[in-house]
């Protein structure tokens, strides 16, 4: 061979050749089951998006969603990242999370039909318009959103004490009691903590905030009417049992069960024994964070979920713009990346259960999707059970309560709504509180 | 676009080379050079690519006319519009807004900001384009005769969007008369592969670990956090930058131009003074042959000048007071230096003095990191252990021990480890042609081929986006 030939053949058979096939690979509309979210399709053209830049921004992202070899690619580039360390006994690393906010992206209008994947329009990174240098302009200087912490098989997100986003969450909660039509509704505050609470290596303790102490602080600045739920306890009692999920941010229904049987005793009442409940397993689940960490040892040693089936007959509708009547543990899901979907289906704008209990006990759950594992434990307890989640719900919540004789209000999130205002926003936003 | 992205390597790159090698003319190949240059900056600015065309134009004519009238006051006058009108756009995208915050602020005046936002690589072919008409001035050079000639030189993608400054009598040649050969194409592979490597492998992951440190929450952070936090922006800013020049060189060498280096190993130098000869040397150079030296230079008002020059570099770093702050910092440095420190660095072991200018650079990054200085003020605190303050925290030594080889790797990049190997594997291949063809034939074809490979990856992996339910 010629001089240099070797050097440019290697250089120019892989532009070429790699070039060819994204040219020539057919790209429909396909969705990315581990990233939750549909592949970008070609943009439309329109001259708007032309002159603002945004047509060939898209262009980009298709192209690199499209790249061919792309689930390779992206596997091999997680471990990549693994070969800069040291080898050590534990294998620790954070991972940072930026995740797209769905919140803001969900469109409305349709329920999931056992499909989990909201739609995402919004550019992967956060954008930031502050002004930089020249030299670092490409670069996204976007906050971080949140951390994780992989040790060994386990992810965990961190916690980060922060005092002023739990007093906004607790003064929330004490507005929201002031509105309430009627006096004699009840309010229960249970802040689920996280698996991080509980690891046991003293040496990584100090990574996250102590959580017992975030939710004495939130609890410190309620209002004395408000009936606080210690599942803190319950939880800590049985942690040697499989409480949390490894490869998601969840806590399994066992462990809900136990925050179930805090609740019930701050009411005055007794637990349904587990025992009662036929059980179902479903293998293998590798959850959120899995997806968030892509980690080696997580999917060598998968979750599974268990469930526990309602006796109580009942019916459960779910609101979009039209009621949908679907399973209380939704078993399209079981099918699905997101199993933990099996939970009442998800999150949804809000659903009504209504049971074979006729006690005429009503009460209504602002949430996040922590409780949606807790809810179908309720169901011997009332009649008609109300879920809201803050980030679709578009009703006037007081009237919503009234209109539905409701006389008990659970907030169910889990502690990490504290770490900044976002969650807070919404449930102001969604109760037109200021 | 940017060269480290997936379009420019798999669509722009291979469709530039089919065109571009079809034909042998050079006027052919000029305009291919031309379309693909306004393409790749209209990519990325589909509206603004009409001001470079402007200001070419603009440039071009009042470059003939300053040679048409040379001797006359005409060509003088011609010097100052050209000037007048590239400051002036300069100033109205980049800096007015700046200016009419801090009227507002100082005045209490209720001025509309334009929010134009800023045209990618303004500040680079501006400058280009006014130091083409004062070397037409000062007859260094001839004027181009020819518009897309001109519109070449300044548009050309190897150097738009992030230098070199390339300057027009450097290049003038080569418009012309350039050469292209398979070694030439060869080493400009071997450049261009250096660069995006550099950018994707080793800039993108100190800067992913950097914001940990320098974007979480300052008030946990430890001491240590805070210096190998700002290392790592160091590193990452250093080998970004510096790998935009090599990706802009190799493509230059791939197109038949010799543009000059940019960098020279910044971080072994032992004074500030010597650092900013080492670090975007077209920058530091244009403002001494442009601004520097017309203003009397050493010879007088010395101090004058110095301040002057180093307030304009901090500025034109970014339209921000941080960026100022940046530049005098380093313009005083290097007046202390020139008046005694110089001579008491050169009298100190050498590593006191590396000491120093790493010390010196690692502060000046704060400035440059956080554009507002209450921020970069809060950082240096920690970085000097003001309040009680932990020295380490599981965070660092997670990271530290996850990231070892890179952190190891990253600061063997920046001294000139490659280049003395180089030179070994040089001095081998010039007495043993075996060795020759195994390195140049076999050993870096491989290397390279290894570094796209990465990059390519490590660029589809960055497109990993999952959706995350539970963020709000």
């Amino acid at each position: 061979m010629k001089k240099h030939h070797f050097n440019l053949l290697l250089f120019l058979v892989p532009l070429f050749l790699l070039g060819t096939l994204n040219l020539i690979t057919p790209h429909q509309a396909t969705i990315s089951e581990l990233e939750s979210r549909t592949l970008k399709t070609k943009p439309f053209f329109t001259t708007q998006k032309l002159f603002s830049g945004e047509y060939f921004q898209e262009y980009e992202d298709y192209f690199a969603d499209n790249f061919i070899f792309r689930e390779k690619f992206v596997s091999i580039s997680g471990k990549i990242k693994d070969l800069w360390g040291l080898p050590g006994k534990d294998k620790v690393t954070i991972v940072l999370n930026r995740g797209a906010n769905v919140a803001a992206t969900q469109k409305k209008g349709n329920p999931d039909e056992g499909n989990d994947t909201p739609e995402t329009d919004d550019s992967p990174q956060p954008h930031n318009n502050e002004e930089k240098s020249e030299m670092t302009k490409e670069e996204n200087k976007g906050s971080i959103e949140g951390r994780v912490l992989v040790l060994n098989d386990q992810a965990m997100e961190i916690h980060t004490f922060n005092a002023e986003a739990s007093k906004y969450y607790a003064d929330f909660i004490n507005k929201f009691q002031e509105n309430l039509p009627d006096n004699n509704i009840k309010v229960y505050s249970l802040i689920a903590p996280t698996q991080i609470e509980f690891i046991t290596e003293p040496k990584y303790k100090d990574l996250s905030s102590p959580q017992k102490k975030t939710i004495a602080y939130v609890n410190k600045h309620l209002h004395p009417e408000i009936i606080l739920v210690n599942a803190y306890q319950a939880l800590q009692q049985n942690i040697d049992q499989y409480l949390y999920f490894r490869s998601d941010h969840h806590w399994t229904a066992l462990g809900a069960y136990y925050a179930y049987t805090a609740f019930v005793e701050a009411k005055g009442e007794k637990p349904i024994p587990l025992e009662q409940y036929k059980v179902k397993k479903i293998t293998p689940y590798l959850g959120s964070l899995y997806s968030t960490t892509l980690s080696q040892k997580i999917r060598e040693n998968p979750d599974t979920v268990y469930l526990y089936k309602p006796f109580i007959k009942h019916e459960y509708t779910v609101y979009y713009e039209n009621p949908i009547k679907i399973d209380l543990l939704d078993m399209r899901h079981a099918e699905s990346k997101n199993k933990y979907g099996i939970f009442i289906g998800g999150d949804h704008p809000w659903g009504k259960i209504s049971t074979a209990i006729k006690n005429g006990k009503k009460i209504i759950i602002i949430k996040d999707s922590y409780a949606n594992a807790f809810v179908p434990f309720l169901l011997p307890h009332y009649e008609e059970i109300y879920i809201v989640d803050p980030r679709q719900f578009n009703l006037d919540i007081f009237a919503f309560i009234q209109e539905n004789g409701i006389q008990e209000v659970l907030f169910l999130n889990y502690v990490l709504v504290t770490d900044n205002n976002g969650f807070t926003d919404l449930l102001l936003k969604m109760s037109n509180l200021p | 676009m940017v060269f480290s992205s997936l379009v420019f390597l798999y669509a722009f790159l291979p469709l530039n080379f089919i065109f571009y090698f079809l034909s042998k003319n050079q006027t052919y190949r000029n305009w291919v050079l031309i379309i693909f240059s306004l393409a790749f900056y209209a990519w990325g600015e589909p509206v603004w690519v009409s001001l470079l065309i402007f200001s070419s134009l603009v440039d071009y004519f009042l470059g003939l006319a300053t040679e048409k009238y040379r001797g006359h006051w005409q060509s003088k006058a011609a010097l100052l519009s050209s000037i007048t009108v590239n400051l002036s756009l300069l100033g109205f995208f980049k800096y007015s807004d700046f200016l009419i915050q801090n009227l507002n602020y100082l005045l209490g005046t209720g001025f509309f900001l334009h929010n134009f936002g800023l045209p990618i690589g303004i500040s680079f072919y501006t400058f280009q384009t006014i130091s083409y008409v004062v070397d037409v001035y000062r007859g260094e050079v001839t004027a181009q005769k020819s518009f897309p000639k001109f519109l070449l030189f300044i548009s050309l993608f190897h150097q738009l969007v992030a230098g070199p400054i390339v300057r027009y009598k450097d290049i003038a040649y080569a418009i012309d008369h350039r050469v292209h050969s398979l070694s030439q194409f060869n080493e400009g592979i071997n450049r261009f592969i250096t660069g995006l490597g550099k950018k994707i492998i080793l800039a993108n992951t100190a800067g992913e670990i950097a914001e940990v440190f320098l974007n979480g929450d300052l008030s946990t952070l430890p001491v240590l956090g805070a210096w190998f936090g700002i290392t790592l922006f160091a590193l990452q800013i250093y080998f970004d930058f510096s790998a935009y020049s090599d990706m802009a060189l190799g493509l230059g060498k791939i197109f038949g131009f010799n543009y000059k280096e940019n960098f020279n190993y910044p971080y072994i130098s032992r004074s500030a003074t010597e650092f900013w000869r080492r670090w975007h040397i077209s920058l530091g150079s244009f403002f001494r042959d442009y601004l520097y030296i017309p203003l009397g230079g050493n010879r007088k008002h010395y101090l004058r000048n110095l301040l002057i020059v180093w307030f304009l570099t901090g500025l034109w770093h970014g339209a921000s007071w941080n960026f100022i702050l940046w530049g005098l910092y380093f313009g005083i440095l290097i007046a202390l230096e020139k008046k005694f420190l110089g001579k008491i660095l050169e009298n100190l072991p050498r590593w006191v003095a590396h000491g120093y200018l790493i010390f010196a650079v690692l502060i000046s990054w704060v400035f440059f990191y956080y554009t507002d200085l209450h921020s970069a003020g809060e950082f240096l605190g920690v970085m000097f252990a003001f309040g009680s303050r932990q020295l380490i925290d599981t965070q660092l030594s997670i990271y530290f021990c996850n990231n070892l080889l890179f952190f190891l790797l990253a600061l063997l990049a920046c001294t000139p480890i490659t280049k003395v190997m180089q030179k070994g594997i040089h001095y081998l291949t010039e007495k043993n042609t075996r060795v020759a063809f195994l390195y140049g034939e076999a050993l870096r074809p491989s290397l390279n081929f290894v570094l796209l490979a990465l990059a390519t990856i490590l660029l589809v992996g960055k497109s990993y986006n999952p959706f995350l339910y539970f963020r709000f």
